[in-house]
């Protein structure tokens, strides 16, 4: 019963609107077909909007993932023979050299030995013009072989004074 | 909306994939050489100083030296090669009887680094009984067909010998140098650090040697006396009764073929050999320590 008194409100309630409906706007059918065209509007700006993001998206992060491979690639090159001074079972062996000859043992005084130590240190001269020369030139492959040429005579000029220790 | 995505995984692991080919981006390489013809006097002295240089010489019979200087600057950015193009420089000069060729890297002080891959090629035809003298650091030379005296002063370079006689002396440090059909009168050597590969075909050979490395094939020389100190001395004689043989090493072992191991003496810390099958045989003197001598 209330439930019919209910219907019959609403029902009087529209009828009133639809009497008091503005003359001047289009009818009510053409009005829901304008809405529609302007939602579907919506939605193709949207849809154009996704696109260009995407294309940007695949466009940019590719980039950026190549350089920043490429600027670890050189700067870890560079790394490389900038670390290639002396390896590191040399450096052990210039500290056992070291710590051995701190406490005044004779055979760091001997003649064969301070000429190796006098070679060393002659060729760290050279190893650091030709670093510098590195530097300027970049991995010219002639300066590398030089380095390595140096690097491999202290090699054996400290394995020559470790065995005359 | 899923097709972009599907199309924006597959592009990136496409690149991802042509990484170390796209690694290798184009390079552009730009040149500038000049030819030279350079008349010259039997008696005149051709100065070579090369830096960072290939250096390629061939003896030839003509009276006028033939120069070609190439510089090559190589990078990605043709502008940058360009620049750094103007870097390199040569001179020419004479004074007296001596023509100096020396060729030069001159940077505009606000340049701390070259960006491109520089390099410099000498070609020369020079008159084969011409005097040359050769200096080079960092660099690499090949030397043919000459009859004159050679000079040269190598640092960290290598050099190839082919076809030469006359007079050698050679003063090299952290060098190679290489060489065959070595027909001299006279080679005078004074290294460090380097290394040497010969085919001795005849004359007399002096080295004075410091943590060197010696292999010499020995055919029929006149005398060889090696002078050093902690340097491996390799002899490969064509027959070992060919030549005679006075060997000291002081520190260091000397290894013989095996049916001559009973020539070698132990006193102390001293090896020596004293062999002499014909008193006109060719002497072989060498001297070294810690090292080794071995003769094949």
């Amino acid at each position: 019963m209330k439930e019919h008194l209910v219907d019959d409100i609403i029902k009087t309630k529209i009828a009133v609107l639809d009497n008091i409906y503005p003359a001047e706007l289009p009818a009510p059918d053409l009005l829901w077909e304008m809405l529609v065209v302007r939602r579907s509007q919506k939605h193709k700006r949207k849809r154009i909007l996704w696109r260009v993001a995407a294309s940007l998206l695949i466009l940019v992060v590719p980039a950026v993932v190549l350089t920043i491979s490429f600027h670890k690639t050189n700067s870890a090159s560079t790394e490389r023979f900038s670390n290639l001074t002396t390896s590191t079972p040399a450096k052990e062996a210039l500290e056992y050299i070291s710590r051995f000859c701190a406490g005044n043992n004779i055979s760091c005084a001997s003649p064969a030995v301070r000429e190796l130590q006098q070679d060393l240190k002659e060729s760290s001269t050279k190893l650091s013009e030709i670093n510098l020369q590195i530097q300027l030139y970049g991995s010219d492959a002639r300066l590398i072989r030089a380095k390595t040429r140096i690097e491999n005579h202290q090699t054996r000029v400290i394995k020559a004074i470790v065995q005359t220790l | 909306m899923r097709n972009w995505i599907t199309i924006f995984f597959t592009t990136l692991t496409i690149l991802h994939v042509s990484r170390p080919l796209g690694a290798q981006s184009v390079v552009q390489t730009v040149n500038r050489t000049t030819t030279k013809n350079i008349p010259i006097a039997p008696n005149e002295i051709l100065n070579i100083i090369g830096e960072k240089t290939s250096i390629i010489l061939t003896g030839w019979d003509k009276n006028y030296i033939q120069l070609k200087i190439t510089f090559s600057a190589t990078h990605a950015d043709k502008k940058i090669a360009l620049q750094e193009l103007e870097f390199m420089h040569y001179s020419l000069a004479r004074d007296k009887r001596t023509i100096e060729l020396r060729n030069a890297f001159i940077f505009p002080s606000k340049v701390d680094q070259i960006r491109s891959k520089l390099e410099v090629l000498i070609e020369i035809m020079f008159p084969s009984a011409n005097h040359l003298i050769l200096k080079n650091k960092y660099g690499d030379a090949d030397v043919r067909n000459l009859s004159g005296k050679i000079d040269g002063d190598l640092e960290f370079s290598d050099l190839f010998i082919s076809h030469v006689s006359g007079e050698i002396t050679m003063r090299s440090s952290y060098s190679e140098i290489r060489g065959d059909h070595i027909l001299v009168s006279s080679f005078v050597s004074e290294d460090e650090e380097s290394k040497y590969r010969l085919e001795l075909e005849k004359g007399s050979y002096l080295f004075s040697s410091k943590h060197c490395d010696l292999d010499l094939a020995v055919n029929d020389v006149e005398s060889i006396i090696i002078d050093a100190t902690r340097t491996d001395v390799t002899l490969h004689p064509k027959e070992f009764g060919s030549c005679n043989y006075q060997l000291l090493n002081k520190e260091g072992k000397i290894y013989l073929p095996s049916q001559h191991t009973s020539a070698i003496k132990k006193e102390g810390k001293e090896s020596s050999v004293m062999l002499k099958s014909k008193p006109t045989n060719p002497l072989i003197n060498i001297k070294t320590t810690f090292n080794t001598i071995t003769i094949h």
